[in-house]
């Protein structure tokens, strides 16, 4: 077993759903995203091109992020979903200045006490009891959800349909099919991480 | 820890889409698209998503304010102080008398909220105003499509035409972001266009702006703002008169293009019957239009020539558009339009080929026409002084390729059914009978006016044109009104998403406002009474699914968290009110009105005299729509949903032909001049209306925003960002921290070249000025953007003081004149989509 996502990118049309979806899920103070979606223009008037590439932690097999971590706060799940430990991470931030994709985040000091409007909201207390300032968090691929038997908050939202979820061992999975189909491609597969999200365009 | 989920519906923007909220020990967790609904299978827009955000913004209202500074205008300080409920209600009872007393017509009750609609109505009625609802329900100068409703209304019964994706090759999208940014629930369409598109659907998209719907397109075409009418007629003069591609069979059995027009413009009719003529090719005779309504009889029916009848030379309707469409060749629609002439010449090509006349499809063991290609437009469209004669332009497109009604093409819906599909009823002409006022009761020709929002001078307008009721009521007297006035508002922001501060100052200035809403906006600012609104999730709720076809029915929202103290809701208060002032109850009170307006079914009305409350009231009308099982099932899954089936969708006109020629147009337009010649005021109106708008097919003129000026040198357009459908998005910190991390959306979008000539760098502060006001932001320099125009996102650059909203964006409304002479002459569509300006960096 091997979670993996498939983001279609002629599907997605940059909403940003997923982002807000996340952010509610996750509870996430600002500034920290554990999934985003970039925006690319390139072109002349009026042959222009835009590009939306939704980005989140790419759960690499071979992830430079656990490798760094010098107290195995990151380490591998069920299912290589790839994990902070809050309570062994001292907040060295190897591992943030390792991941080559930028998706890790650092919860500076002061970051859970003032949410978004300066005082904690109610849903803000209640979901910063879970970090802890002064370490590293990131996309878990809603972990808590698929225990309970549902997708990731931000491949259920998606109002395209871009994002597909599945486990990339078994050849027969929608995520492998594709694929195979569309040709997916890992992000800067050169590296040799092994990302377990794919893109299809 | 206690955990509860609640269905309800989003109330972020009009489409209130299905959604599941997680509740954890009363604290909303959560917001979901709700999965089990059919039609949205648990997708949910950004907006829906960071709804919780609101309902915990520590700068909600907690208690009624009333004002204390007698000077009212932008900027000044109200001088609040805190009352209570009971000296609130008070205070605005008091006044309400006076106004029921003495000017009834003088209470205006504008709305955001689409989701009290009919029973708001039943209100306004207990209360004797017609002024009520959406800013876009009682008058859709603003954001709505009032052509669009209007035309499509005339047309073929249709307020809300649906694309339907599933099957269509090619999707011109002129002027609109639906499905994409805005209009259409996205949960819906987004899936339904992706899907189409992934299955090869080829999609151009016509607009001045660069917009996400162009970066998912095949092909971008940049356009002058309010030139989209000159551009589909040049298509229509290539299908006709040069690629000779039109569904002569579809106009032959389903539209009145054969009828025979005199040269005075009319149909020609039997002198007996007085039915329309139609020239019979066998027999060379002409005979009554419905000796022509069979398959075996229609192809005898003549689309085009000049024959004599009654003694005078007729024409087909099909041929007069022929003739007349031939002014529009591609070099004269390249200057109109700036899209060069090889462009239009292949697009219109590409739209005749992939509409695949003739062909057939078969759907739910039936055969049906299928149509490759479609027009979907709004907005852009819309907002113009002419957008009517555009809309016109459009349907005949649609119509001669035979894409409205078909597979491929659009399926038409009603406003007034939940449960219903469009049923047609045929006239004695044989076109659809229709009715244009639900949403707001006509008005006779009347000098001076009877209406505040000078309706009179609307006749076919299917919405009220509520911009002009600021524009008359910041001049009641001179309009001959009493200048008593009223309003009673349910979270509305007219003050920052209407238009120029003159005419809001003004017309708050003499009204008497009481406000309800969740925070101090700026329509706060110019009210005198200001009383805290609850949340969506904070009460009951009953509205239309408004996913689109196939799916037809109603939701039902239940209260997931407590009410926070000090809110209500806005029906509520109203209907308290209304027993304050003897309206609640008996004929002609509160009760009697929902008994009518919802038709409600003998065993479900309200007695006249019980005390109904709120979710009592919503519990009658859904019974009486579903009876009680279907209330069982619609509360238990906050929806409940029919798929209409292929033969409800596809060609519903019966024997109704559609009004390719629109001869009811013509003839209440000249009605309209006689009339306003008789009772008076013509001679003053016709220097700002064009009533020579008011005819039978389409054609171009410029518009006020083409004279030339040496000043105002550029256009301002404006589009939604789908983080902000609505005014209060800006208000939600989630949403706003995405936009302000995006490279667009909160900035000023200026052509690469455009900014080269003027000194513009990227990432400058740089002023545009219209002739209305100026707005500052910060300029993005793009290949994105029309070189003559600027580009805005609506529904931001807020100034009231509120942390997250204050001075994001820009404030694209400010820069709107507001008049009779920037409205639409039929439709009352404001001239908001686009405004001429001047763009300078700041010094």
């Amino acid at each position: 077993m091997r979670y993996g996502m498939v983001i279609d990118l002629k599907r997605c049309i940059g909403c940003q759903a997923c982002t807000i979806a996340c952010k509610a899920e996750n509870g996430t103070p600002p500034g920290v995203f554990f999934t985003r979606v970039l925006e690319h223009e390139e072109g002349e008037y009026p042959r222009i091109a835009k590009t939306f590439v939704p980005v989140l932690c790419n759960h690499c097999k071979d992830a430079p992020c656990e490798k760094v971590c010098p107290t195995q706060a990151t380490h591998r799940s069920a299912g290589g979903i790839v994990l902070v430990d809050y309570d062994k991470c001292i907040g060295c931030r190897y591992c943030y200045v390792a991941c080559p994709y930028n998706n890790r985040f650092f919860l500076g000091n002061g970051i859970l006490r003032k949410g978004y409007y300066g005082v904690l909201t109610p849903f803000e207390k209640l979901k910063y009891a879970k970090y802890t300032e002064g370490t590293v968090a990131k996309c878990t691929f809603c972990q808590h959800r698929l225990e309970q038997g549902r997708q990731p908050a931000c491949v259920e939202t998606c109002v395209t349909g871009a994002r597909v979820f599945g486990d990339l061992d078994d050849p027969s999975s929608e995520v492998r099919e594709l694929i195979r189909t569309r040709r997916g491609y890992q992000p800067m597969a050169e590296l040799g991480t092994d990302p377990s999200v794919y893109y299809i365009d | 820890m206690a955990m509860t989920q609640v269905r309800s519906f989003c109330n972020e923007c009009y489409n209130t889409c299905p959604v599941m909220v997680t509740v954890e020990d009363g604290v909303v967790v959560r917001i979901e698209g709700n999965a089990e609904a059919p039609y949205t299978e648990g997708r949910l827009c950004p907006k829906g998503n960071a709804a919780l955000m609101r309902v915990y913004d520590p700068h909600r209202l907690k208690t009624p304010l009333k004002r204390t500074n007698p000077e009212k205008g932008i900027g000044v300080d109200p001088r609040w102080q805190e009352i209570s409920w009971d000296e609130a209600l008070d205070a605005v009872t008091d006044k309400l008398k006076h106004v029921l007393a003495t000017n009834p017509k003088g209470l205006k009750m504008p709305s955001m909220d689409q989701t009290k609609r009919g029973t708001a109505l039943c209100v306004a009625q207990a209360l004797g105003t017609p002024y009520v609802g959406t800013e876009a329900g009682s008058g859709g100068g603003v954001m709505c499509g009032n052509a669009a409703h209007t035309i499509g209304s005339q047309i073929w019964g249709s307020f809300h035409d649906w694309p339907e994706y599933q099957y269509t090759k090619y999707a011109l999208f002129i002027g609109t972001n639906t499905g994409f940014e805005s209009d259409r629930a996205i949960p819906v369409d987004a899936k339904r266009i992706a899907d189409a598109r992934i299955r090869g659907m080829k999609l151009v998209v016509v607009d001045p702006r660069f917009t996400h719907t162009a970066a998912k397109a095949d092909e971008w075409v940049p356009i002058r703002p309010a030139t989209d009418g000159a551009l589909v007629l040049g298509i229509v003069n290539l299908l006709l008169n040069e690629y000779g591609i039109y569904d002569a069979p579809f106009l032959r059995r389903h539209t009145n293009a054969p009828y025979l027009i005199g040269p005075d413009g009319y149909y020609a009719r039997d002198p007996e019957t007085r039915k329309p003529l139609v020239w019979d090719s066998v027999d060379g005779v002409a005979k009554p239009f419905d000796a022509f309504s069979e398959d075996d009889t229609a192809p005898r029916a003549a689309l085009e020539g000049q024959f004599q009848v009654n003694g005078a030379p007729c024409q087909p309707a099909f041929q007069v558009l022929k003739e007349r469409v031939k002014e529009y060749t591609p070099d004269k629609v390249a200057s109109i339009t700036t899209v060069p002439a090889a462009t239009l010449q292949r697009i219109a090509r590409e739209f005749g080929e992939n509409a695949q006349i003739g062909s057939t499809i078969e759907i739910e063991g039936q055969p049906w026409p299928l149509r490759g290609s479609m027009v979907v437009f709004y907005r852009g469209t819309q907002g113009h002084v002419h957008s009517t004669l555009t809309t016109q332009a459009i349907y005949a497109l649609q119509m001669i390729v035979g894409a409205m009604g078909t597979p491929g093409g659009t399926s038409a819906s009603s406003a007034g059914g939940m449960l219903n599909v469009v049923s047609l009823t045929t006239g004695p002409d044989g076109t659809p009978t229709f009715d244009l006022h639900h949403l707001h009761p006509y008005a006779p020709p009347a000098w001076p006016p009877t209406e505040y929002d000078l309706a009179n001078y609307y006749p076919v307008d299917a919405l009220a044109p509520s911009h002009l009721h600021y524009v008359a009521g910041a001049n009641p007297k001179g309009w001959g009104l009493d200048p008593t006035m009223m309003v009673f508002a349910d979270c509305s922001n007219p003050v920052a998403g209407m238009g120029d501060h003159a005419t809001m100052e003004a017309y708050h200035r003499n009204a008497f406002v009481v406000l309800m809403e969740q925070y101090l906006s700026e329509t706060a600012q110019l009210a005198d009474i200001v009383i805290p609104s609850d949340f969506q999730l904070e009460r009951h709720g009953l509205v239309a699914i408004k996913a689109g076809l196939p799916y037809l029915g109603i939701q039902y929202g239940s209260p997931a968290v407590e009410r926070q103290p000090g809110a209500r809701d806005w029906m509520e208060v109203a209907l308290e009110l209304l027993e304050r002032v003897g309206r609640r109850f008996g004929e002609g009170g509160f009760n009697h009105w929902v008994n009518l307006t919802f038709r409600l079914r003998p065993e479900y009305r309200l007695s006249l005299e019980e005390r109904y409350d709120v979710p009592q009231v919503l519990e009658h009308i859904a019974k009486s729509q579903i009876g009680e099982d279907g209330w069982h099932k619609l509360v238990a899954q906050g929806f409940y949903a029919r798929k209409a089936p292929a033969a409800e969708r596809y060609i519903p006109f019966g024997r109704a032909r559609l009004a390719f020629y629109n001869e009811y147009l013509k003839r209440t337009g000249e009605e309209v001049v006689a009339a306003l010649r008789k009772v008076g005021g013509y001679e003053r109106l016709a220097q700002e209306i064009d009533f020579s708008d008011y005819d039978a097919l389409p054609r171009w003129k410029p518009g006020p925003i083409h004279e030339s000026s040496d000043k105002y040198d550029m256009y301002a357009v404006n589009g939604k960002s789908v983080l902000f459908t609505f005014g209060r998005g800006a208000f939600n910190p989630w949403l706003m921290e995405v936009a302000e991390r995006d490279p667009y959306v909160l900035k000023v979008w200026v052509h690469r070249a455009t900014a080269l000539k003027r000194g513009i760098a990227d990432g400058q502060r740089i002023w545009v000025e219209s002739e209305a006001g100026r707005v500052q932001g910060e300029a993005k320099v793009t290949e994105g953007m029309h070189p003559e125009c600027v580009g805005i996102a609506s529904m931001l650059g807020h100034w009231c003081d509120h942390p997250i909203a204050k001075g994001k964006g820009v404030n694209f409304n400010t820069l709107i004149s507001l008049g009779l002479k920037r409205t639409d002459p039929i439709t009352a569509t404001m001239q908001g989509s686009a405004v001429r300006v001047r763009v300078y960096p700041v010094s």
